[in-house]
């Protein structure tokens, strides 16, 4: 049987796929920033729950940290994509491909 | 007074003159140009006289070093060293003179010819860079500073010959002026390398040295080499000095503006050849092969371009054929070893054929550019100036008794039979190019100038003598065409000028030419005699006389008709001289197509298939890379995502493993 905090590192792996793919395979850039966040949490509880198991404090001041600059960017995340909204009136990562080479 | 700097001077100004012509004065009106180039000319030639007339004449050669130009460090610890350096001997003193004084001339002369073209400031710059060149040509104290000067000359020939550039056969005639000296010049450069081989230095002075202190059987061994040496330095001479074979480019070179014809292909440049021959007289008559091949090539090109004369109808071909075939005259003279004769006819032919090519030029000036004798006639009515001068020029040139042309080339007539490589046979050659020199002179002289007038009403209305700035050269130098020939009275005429012995000139060559006159007189004692002398001196005149007679009752009543039935007499004959027995065309056939036919070849294989290929084919390979590569680039942001994740598996994978 698998402790507490062991299970919480299996999850942080399920769920970091769940980011990944969403990240990957969305074409909404608005779901692009979820995927984004699940990543970021899937990181958080990787550190919290590897602080847990080798009993150091460590991994737990870290997940503040990266609780700050997920929500700065989520912030500045979401404001780009308000004016990109304004400017194309759309949201679709498709469709904005001015880099083709 | 520093003579040395005189001489710096001498040269400097010139190459000043073009310097401040091409550059600063090309706004300038056009009477600061031609005063300027003109000055440019004229101090040098008052130098030159005060450096000839003193230390020269008193026998002191006068040299001033301005820089080391070359200085090797040999491998076996010596140093090969050539100064820039200049010196004047009496040689180079009397060339000196000519130069800077038909010169001046010729430039005044040239302000008023060039009045009504646009950008004279060109012309005298390249005529000022002319003069700086055929300086360096004749001052310089070696072989090498000889050969800047040799090039020089070439490319301000070709540069003067193309100055009207915007009519093609201009162009083309400079380059084919060009392309036939540089044929020579390689024969110079061979002759540099050789001497290098076999002296180890390319000064003069050094040079003659050494070979007066060597021993027969080092001639003997190094036969081969001294011949190649002479033989390669003749070659230099046909190409500048226009002798066969490679005397082609003379009659084109006509393209330029006329006082270019006087000044280059009459006066200077062209008889360089013979100021070569005679700088390196005391080698060359150490090969007999040498000498004979010279007084071979000199005496057939003098009798070859003669009759290409007789037949011509552009004033200045008439004249440039005549060019060709008194050049011939002085390599024969050299090559008989009448090197002192040479000179002589050099200046004398400076002097006459430059006053007949500015007359030429100035009935060109008055007729507006027509050259064609057929349509001339009677001018001498209009222009007496230019008539009467051109009447002295012709005499002098036919060698009338008492005019420079008669002492001088009677004296090589009588040293192509006598001299110490002399035959009667080189005698025959240059007797009978005299007869065609006769015959073509009076004709062109009749025809152009009196009998009845055949210009057309339009041209005769404006018909005037040109101004002083034109005529005053003529009368100048028809006064030295007519006393010039005083410094070589023949020897059996000496005694009514007051010299018995040696005349004026071979006095004042003497130094000069005494090595070469110790190994001639050494191995091939002269044979001549004051009888034959007088028997020689009386036939030429009076084949001069005959030919003359003829050609006046030919063309004096009946005008260019009167030669109708003698070329009618001669058929075929008559059309092969009249297309110049088609030398050009045996050029064109045997030597040009082929070369082109090469060059295609190489044309085809090597550039456009290697070099092409290259440039081509490379592009083109970058080009297919670079459209994979851009394609890559979608611009699609999940593409990158991707891309960016798998890279993270990647390096994942490769840290774990």
């Amino acid at each position: 049987m698998l402790s507490m905090p062991e299970l919480g590192l299996y999850f942080s792996f399920l769920l970091f796929l769940v980011g990944l793919f969403t990240v990957m395979f969305r074409k909404n850039i608005l779901f692009m920033m979820l995927g984004v966040e699940i990543l970021l949490n899937a990181a958080n509880l990787a550190f919290v729950s590897a602080s847990k198991i080798t009993g150091t404090i460590d991994g737990q001041v870290v997940m503040f940290f990266v609780m700050a600059v997920a929500a700065c960017e989520a912030a500045i995340g979401l404001a780009m994509i308000i004016s990109l909204y304004r400017a194309k009136a759309s949201v679709e990562a498709d469709d904005l491909k001015l880099l083709r080479g | 007074m520093n003579h040395e700097l005189f001489l710096a001077i001498i040269v400097g100004l010139p190459l000043l003159g073009a310097i401040v012509n091409g550059f600063f004065l090309r706004k300038a009106p056009r009477g600061v140009i031609t005063a300027f180039a003109t000055a440019m000319i004229a101090i040098p030639f008052v130098l030159s006289l005060l450096v000839v007339t003193g230390p020269v004449a008193s026998g002191n050669a006068v040299s001033t070093v301005l820089f080391n130009w070359i200085s090797l460090q040999l491998a076996g610890g010596g140093v090969f060293d050539v100064p820039f350096a200049f010196s004047v001997d009496r040689l180079s003193g009397t060339l000196l003179l000519i130069i800077t004084g038909v010169g001046s001339l010729i430039h005044i002369y040239a302000g008023e010819y060039m009045h009504h073209e646009e950008g004279v400031y060109r012309f005298f710059a390249y005529l000022n860079l002319f003069v700086f060149s055929m300086l360096c040509l004749v001052l310089g104290s070696n072989m090498l500073v000889t050969f800047l000067g040799w090039e020089g000359v070439g490319v301000c020939s070709y540069l003067l010959i193309g100055y009207w550039y915007s009519d093609e056969a201009n162009a083309a005639a400079g380059m084919k002026a060009f392309i036939a000296n540089r044929v020579g010049d390689l024969g110079f450069l061979v002759a540099m390398f050789l001497a290098v081989v076999l002296f180890g230095t390319l000064d003069y002075t050094e040079i003659a040295r050494q070979v007066g202190g060597l021993s027969p059987e080092w001639f003997t061994q190094n036969q081969l080499l001294v011949t190649a040496m002479g033989l390669c330095l003749l070659l230099g001479v046909t190409g500048k000095s226009a002798q066969l074979p490679l005397y082609v480019w003379l009659p084109d070179a006509m393209a330029g503006p006329t006082p270019v014809s006087a000044l280059i292909h009459a006066a200077t440049m062209v008889t360089s050849g013979i100021y070569l021959m005679t700088r390196m007289s005391f080698l060359l008559v150490h090969s007999d092969t040498v000498m004979l091949t010279i007084a071979t090539v000199g005496g057939v090109t003098a009798l070859f371009a003669a009759t290409i004369g007789l037949v011509q109808n552009d004033i200045k071909k008439v004249l440039a054929y005549s060019t060709v075939s008194q050049l011939g005259f002085m390599v024969l003279a050299c090559g008989v070893g009448a090197f002192q004769y040479g000179v002589a006819h050099l200046m004398t032919h400076a002097f006459f054929k430059a006053l007949l090519f500015l007359g030429a030029g100035s009935v060109i000036h008055a007729m507006h550019h027509e050259q064609d004798i057929r349509k001339m006639g009677g001018l001498i009515k209009h222009l007496p100036i230019t008539g009467w001068t051109f009447v002295i020029g012709t005499l002098a040139i036919i060698g009338f008794p008492g005019l420079s042309g008669f002492f001088s080339k009677d004296e090589i007539l009588y040293y192509a039979w006598s001299g110490p490589f002399g035959h009667p046979a080189f005698w025959a050659l240059g007797a009978l190019a005299a007869a065609c020199t006769s015959f073509y002179m009076v004709r062109l002289t009749v025809l152009t100038f009196f009998g009845t007038s055949r210009v057309d009403a339009h041209t005769a209305e404006h018909l005037h003598e040109n101004p002083l700035a034109m005529t005053a050269p003529l009368m100048i130098l028809a006064v030295l065409a007519t006393v010039g020939g005083y410094v070589s009275v023949p020897h059996a005429l000496g005694h009514l000028f007051g010299h018995d012995g040696d005349n004026l000139i071979t006095q004042w060559l003497a130094p000069v030419l005494a090595q070469a006159k110790i190994t001639m007189d050494a191995a091939h004692p002269g044979h001549g005699s004051a009888a034959l002398e007088w028997g020689l001196m009386g036939t030429s005149t009076l084949i001069m006389l005959l030919m003359s007679g003829f050609a006046i009752s030919l063309y004096l009543r009946k005008g260019p008709e009167g030669g109708a039935s003698l070329a009618r007499a001669a058929g075929g004959l008559y059309t092969l001289v009249l297309d110049k027995w088609r030398i050009d065309e045996l050029y064109q056939t045997v030597i040009i197509v082929p070369l082109k036919k090469l060059g295609d070849v190489f044309f085809g294989a090597g550039d456009r298939a290697v070099i092409e290929g290259v440039v081509n084919e490379g592009p083109r390979g970058v080009y297919l890379v670079t459209t994979v590569l851009s394609d890559i680039q979608t611009g699609l942001l999940r593409n990158y995502l991707k891309a960016i994740f798998l890279g993270l598996l990647v390096l994942g994978a490769w840290i774990i493993w």
